[in-house]
């Protein structure tokens, strides 16, 4: 296995990198944006959304604007940390090819 | 939508992270357009000033320079609306353009970041010519105005193409150097305002838009 153990299952899918990648440059982002930027149905974001918040490397606030539910959403240090040794990994197999 | 191509998932991470973080919508043709109009506004202003020396004299003989001093600030305060009204028009109209043709909503949370931290020190450089202006100190608004707008590019540059900050860098140069040859001052602005902005624009225009 060896260079393969480093990537992290949470990113195998695409959608999640997204989330992430966005994530990690922007401070707290609403579900609306992420929908948007990374052109999503609702039900397929909502899952990984969960998903990447079981794990903690997001964190959820609820919040309202006027009337209206605003949800946004941030990285967590973990998900940081994750992330950027998900990226190095992805690149040292690059390197290896 | 697994993928187990790594060059791709970085490609995508890549993307992901310039068009979240970035406003890349922004036209070259604002820029162009921006510096066209500054061109021919401080033109006409120069024209305005300049007839006005040679009748100085002659508004001084006949007792009517007061009168005609106070046309002269009017018309130029007009000229100098005009110009920002025009160049932020048609700057919003192109960027809007090239939204529209890129698929990429104008109205989104990094748009409305972009319009504060550029709108904020713009703002206050707005308000500190103005005090300049109400307290007869009109040799350096034009310099203010190059400083302030040098802030204002500096400080929205985290949100747009990152070669903005060469072009703010730039305009507070001039602004400096427009008070240190403060009879030139007309000059530094046109240049700051016009020819740079046709610069500044043309590149963007030929390494973003073309493509």
């Amino acid at each position: 296995m060896g260079k393969i153990d480093k990537l992290h299952k949470a990113f195998e899918s695409r959608v999640r990198l997204g989330i992430m990648s966005i994530l990690m440059v922007n401070d707290w982002v609403d579900y609306k944006s992420l929908k948007e930027q990374l052109s999503l149905t609702d039900g397929n974001l909502a899952s990984h959304i969960n998903g990447l918040e079981k794990l903690e490397f997001i964190v959820i606030n609820k919040g309202f604007i006027g009337k209206k539910t605003n949800t946004t959403y941030k990285i967590t240090e973990l998900g940081i940390q994750e992330f950027k040794s998900h990226i190095n990994a992805l690149e040292n197999l690059i390197k290896g090819l | 939508m697994n993928t187990t191509n790594p060059i791709d998932d970085l490609k995508e991470i890549r993307k992901m992270m310039e068009t979240s973080s970035k406003f890349l919508s922004l036209s070259g043709l604002s820029g162009i357009s921006a510096g066209i109009i500054a061109l021919l506004g401080s033109a006409y202003a120069w024209l305005l000033i300049s007839n006005f020396s040679n009748k100085a004299l002659h508004f001084a003989a006949i007792g009517k320079y007061d009168e005609h001093i106070v046309g002269l600030e009017f018309n130029l305060i007009f000229v100098a609306l005009l110009i920002l009204i025009l160049a932020v028009g048609f700057g919003f109209l192109f960027t809007y353009l090239s939204a529209k043709k890129n698929n990429q909503n104008l109205f989104t949370p990094l748009s409305f970041k972009l319009a504060w931290s550029l709108g904020l020190p713009l703002a206050f450089g707005g308000a500190f010519s103005l005090i300049l202006y109400l307290k007869g100190f009109y040799g350096i608004i034009g310099a203010s105005t190059l400083l302030f707008y040098g802030f204002s590019l500096l400080n929205a540059s985290k949100y747009v193409h990152p070669e903005i900050k060469y072009l703010a860098i730039c305009q507070m140069s001039l602004g400096l150097l427009s008070v240190l040859f403060i009879e030139y001052s007309l000059y530094f602005w046109a240049f700051g305002f016009g020819i740079l902005h046709i610069i500044y624009g043309t590149i963007m225009y030929f390494k973003y838009d073309k493509k």
